[in-house]
């Protein structure tokens, strides 16, 4: 890093700095998008937010009415709540279980390790919809499949849709097993860098296998480890389209989270206004989550 | 003693691996039963009477050819677009330190935390400005820049030491080619991962068809699997055959990309 | 060297990619515009299109008259054809389509009067706004057709009655009580082993709203449409039935009421006595049951009998650019041979009075009875939602609140209020 910004302090003299233009070249087309598919949408986004718009013909100015509204809205505080609850305990299990997964499949002496590779990853390639689906089948109370092998065996049945705790655990069941294969594969590419000499020279200098894996592959991993945790938090707050199939944000309000809210609200009362608010919010709590997160991780790297 | 071990080992993985992946042998197996089977209780794990007459149905209700072809352009040419891009930037973000390199990296990040649900209408305003409406690139353009690919890149190229680059400086080379004849090529596994998922967005993507897309003969496989659920019941027969058929390209793409992840070998010439 | 080799390879690998991509493209383009300007030689052929989203299980019954059309106007020059897409989509589409100025001929969905401002006004058709069942006619003008009625009606399996010896109602004088209903569904819950759950209902507004209208709830004050009288001692008897039916030593089970189960595929499992449903549901249980009899039978009442009338709209749109021809069809659609063939091939119950239609399916008068014996509140608060409050919405504000009191988080008087609440904010001008 510290040559790097000698270089770059060496090409800021120079009257055309070629490198920065080309680093700017690089970087164009994800400029350009970003301000065309994100700055521009966004503003408008805010203008709504300012708005009384209903999605059709009505849309008058009310300054800040939309956010104050929400602030004095205990739903959205509640909302919020069990959102972050969601995401604590979904993102640790989620990095555990990837990172679990990520080790186990990267290693080659397994025999058919090509076949369970496949079956571990196969979950990410349904889509969100049919993930809530699937599960669906899985914890449904009357002809559920887990409720009838309990039943087979004598067991009281589990009433996952109709028990608040059991439904919150549907979510992060089956959001922690579609979500799980995206970051296994971001692991399994960066143990796949990890050299091998070095693995064998600690291991010639008698480091055991949990040495290795402390002081080698965990630092290794730090940067790819700090991705996954701020993609999954910021991931883990936007969990919609699948929770919205398998338990409609039931029972009562238990497993409602965010985005519902937001789109319930925009969408099916038409209060685009409201609910643009209401995303502005979300949208500051992930950036302010993000920016800490990245300075924590800078200073640890210093 | 060792084989014992060994075969234990490899039984309680294989085991592990197929409670995981139960729920879509269930989804398979359930799209043999027939509508009245679907929903017998007590359950039946293997359908009772074999029946092919969901795929059928599948078939003859939908041109399914011609979603699967609309469906392929989209999600190859974007696949193609966003490697290309996330590496550059990527690349950019990791290899080179200028003060606005951090601020485009903070709002590249910010583009995650706008979900396109919530920003649904003023993107469609932009969608439509820009002239790409009813067109298969209405569901390709919007969707090529995307800050994970950006990030997974980035973060990989961190890990690249600087001597290569250095060194090819010294040869002469542009930073042009010491993107595009160095650094590029040894990025494989990468590519590989960042290709399966944007090819998994892509096929599996509803929202921006259903944003971009108005005539029929442009839908994609997922505004027609949409369709069967309508406003009172879903049509759980030709769903779930539908969904099946739907998974198989994507299955096949992935086991070939798979492979460039797996035979990578990276110990040469890199550090880890 | 070898790092080169591999980068050759790769390179290879995206080129291919790459022209395989263009290659695609140039078929697409090419497939698209040869359909899209399929002219004929002498003049254009106009392309009707059609959007709806139906239920699948309709049965394609647009697409049948769609072929029919087109088969009689093969050589005038316009020819029809049904973009279909997903129920939930349909807002998003039509909001997007109207902003692209691309609205498609003619529309069915179940509702017109958010669209108003793009409806395509058809008194100058030869419609007959009295025909029609449901009122389409908004400022004098006809813009909405009624193409087809739904109502709320109740199921039972009926092998599970017979097996029990209970009796049901298929005539007026039969008709249960509420209290009549809960022991019959008891007894035969009881004297059948398969059965576990004695009644299940639709997680809809309509079917929940259903019951309480039968206790003599009312959301508008029918002689003065600004004042909700909602919150009634009905209403509250109505709620706290309801409520009970999904409690231990209940009729049905929470994880109905709130909807985590769809009851139409419990219904389908054979494990349950009664379903409250619709006529739309017909099609589906005589594809997809084989195990056990069902029949439509008459719904219990406690204050007053009452189904929801419902149904969806058929409309053109002002701006499609073929508007004459959209009422062209429209005017064809209607006469009684081809809506015959239409409501036959969906089973629909018919939204006009001068069509005769015979079904294959039987039991589907049970709901054309509900439909003479209810009274008038439901379709009054539906016509005060429609026109008096177009564009704005309290959301499933009955649903969403009955969810949460089956969950305990409200009680009857939480329910009314939460309803009440959300109609005052989201619709202008009402008063308590």
């Amino acid at each position: 890093m510290k040559k790097m910004n000698k270089a770059a302090a060496a090409n800021r003299g120079k009257r055309f700095d070629t490198r920065q233009a080309w680093a700017f070249a690089f970087c164009l087309p994800n400029i350009l998008f970003f301000l065309i598919f994100f700055v521009a949408p966004a503003i408008v986004g805010v203008w709504y937010s300012l708005t009384n718009y209903n999605g059709f013909k009505r849309m008058d100015f009310v300054g800040l009415s939309n956010y104050l509204r929400l602030f004095q809205d205990s739903d959205f505080y509640r909302t919020l709540w069990r959102t972050f609850l969601y995401s604590i305990v979904s993102v640790p299990i989620g990095y555990v279980a990837s990172l679990g997964f990520g080790l186990l499949l990267s290693s080659e002496r397994i025999k058919g390790i090509t076949i369970l590779r496949i079956l571990i990853y196969w979950p990410i390639l349904l889509s969100t919809i049919m993930v809530g689906l699937t599960w669906r089948w899985i914890f449904g109370e009357s002809f559920g499949l887990i409720n009838f092998l309990l039943e087979s065996a004598g067991l009281p049945q589990i009433h996952w849709a109709t028990d608040s705790t059991a439904a919150f655990i549907t979510t992060i069941i089956a959001g922690t097993w579609s979500g799980c294969g995206t970051n296994m594969l971001i692991f399994i590419g960066a143990l796949k860098q990890i050299s091998t000499e070095l693995v064998e020279a600690a291991t010639l200098d008698g480091a055991n296998k949990w040495q290795v894996f402390w002081n080698i592959t965990i630092p290794h991993l730090k940067p790819v480890s700090f991705m996954v945790i701020i993609l999954s938090i910021i991931s883990s707050f936007k969990v919609f389209a699948m929770v919205q199939t398998l338990t409609n944000g039931g029972p009562g309000t238990a497993t409602t989270y965010m985005i519902q809210y937001i789109y319930t609200t925009g969408f099916t009362k038409n209060q685009v206004g409201y609910a643009s608010a209401a995303s502005m919010v979300l949208f500051v709590i992930l950036l302010i989550l993000s920016f800490v997160q990245t300075k924590i991780s800078d200073k640890q790297s210093d | 003693m060792k084989n014992v071990k060994n075969i234990a080992v490899h039984i309680c993985l294989f085991a592990l691996a197929l409670i995981w992946i139960f729920p879509v042998i269930w989804l398979i197996l359930s799209s043999f039963k027939d509508g009245s089977e679907l929903f017998t209780y007590p359950l039946t794990i293997l359908p009772e009477h074999f029946t092919l007459a969901n795929y059928a149905t599948a078939w003859e209700q939908f041109d399914l050819m011609l979603y699967t072809g609309n469906t392929a352009f989209i999600t190859i040419v974007a696949t193609v677009i966003t490697v290309i891009m996330s590496s550059m930037c990527g690349y950019a973000l990791a290899k080179y330190s200028y003060r606005w390199l951090n601020l485009l990296f903070l709002c590249l990040l910010a583009t995650t935390m706008l979900p396109t649900e919530v920003i649904m209408s003023p993107s469609f305003t932009v969608l439509n400005a820009l002239g790409l409406y009813n067109s298969l690139w209405g569901c390709i353009i919007p969707t090529v820049g995307t800050m994970t690919g950006v990030f997974l890149m980035r973060q990989f190229f961190m890990s690249v030491p600087n001597e290569l680059m250095e060194s090819a400086r010294i040869d002469g080379a542009t930073e042009g080619q010491i993107f595009t004849r160095i650094m590029f090529p040894i990025c494989r596994p990468q590519i590989a991962i960042l290709a399966i998922f944007s090819f998994q967005w892509r096929w599996n993507d509803y929202i921006w068809p259903l944003l971009a897309l108005s005539d029929p003969k442009k839908y994609t496989l997922q505004l027609a699997l949409r369709t069967l659920s309508g406003a009172e019941a879903v049509n759980w027969t030709v769903l779930l055959s539908t969904a099946v058929l739907t998974m198989i390209p994507i299955l096949i793409v992935f086991i070939i990309f798979n492979k460039q992840i797996m035979n990578a070998n990276m110990s040469s010439g890199v550090k880890g | 060297m070898k790092k080169e080799a591999y980068g050759k390879k790769w390179k290879m690998m995206l080129g291919t990619a790459a022209v395989a991509a263009m290659g695609m493209a140039a078929l697409t383009g090419c497939s698209g515009g040869s359909s899209s300007s399929s002219g004929g030689g002498d003049g254009e052929t106009v392309e009707l299109e059609i959007l709806l989203a139906d239920d699948t299980l309709e049965g394609g019954a647009m697409q049948a008259v769609v072929e029919k059309f087109n088969e009689e106007h093969a050589d005038q020059g316009v020819q029809a054809f049904v973009n279909e897409i997903a129920y939930a989509d349909m807002e998003t589409q039509i909001k997007n389509r109207a902003q692209a100025g691309n609205l498609p001929a003619l529309c069915k969905m179940s509702n017109f009067d958010t669209y108003a401002d793009y409806v395509l006004p058809l008194d100058d058709t030869s419609l007959d706004p009295n025909n029609f069942n449901r009122n389409g006619v908004r400022d004098g003008k006809l813009m909405g057709t009624d193409i087809n009625d739904t109502a709320v009606g109740l199921i039972i399996n009926k092998t599970a009655f017979d097996n029990a010896g209970v009796s049901y109602p298929t005539t007026e004088e039969e008709r249960w009580t509420w209290d009549e209903f809960v022991e019959a569904v008891k007894e035969v819950d009881e004297k059948n082993e398969q059965i576990t759950t004695p009644f299940v209902i639709d997680h809809s507004q309509q079917r929940s709203g259903c019951i309480l209208y039968q206790f003599g709830m009312q959301y508008f004050d029918p002689e003065d449409s600004s004042h909700i009288v909602f919150r009634s001692e009905d209403t509250k008897a109505g709620i706290n039935f309801f409520l009970d039916m999904f409690k231990d030593g209940g009729i049905s089970k929470p994880s109905i009421g709130t909807g985590a189960e769809n009851a139409q595929d419990v219904f389908k499992t054979g494990t349950v006595a009664a379903h409250l449903a619709g006529n739309w549901v017909i099609t589906d249980y005589t594809e997809n049951i084989k195990d056990f009899e069902w029949t439509p039978v008459l719904m219990p009442y406690a204050k007053e009998k009452s189904t929801s009338l419902g149904g969806n709209w058929f409309y053109a749109f002002d701006g499609s650019g073929v508007e004459e021809q959209a009422k062209d069809f429209l005017e064809w659609f209607y006469e009684p041979e081809n809506y015959k063939l239409y409501c036959e091939t969906g089973n629909y119950l018919p939204g006009t009075k001068d069509v005769e239609v015979t079904y294959d399916i039987p039991g589907l008068d049970i709901f054309n009875m509900e439909i003479a014996a209810s009274w008038d509140q439901p379709n009054y608060d539906t016509s005060v939602t429609e026109q008096e409050h177009s564009g704005e919405s309290a959301g499933n504000a009955l649903r969403d609140a009955l969810d949460r009191a089956i969950a305990g988080e409200l009680d009857a008087d939480g329910v009314m209020d939460y309803v009440v609440k959300q109609h005052l904010d989201n619709l202008t001008g009402l008063h308590e």
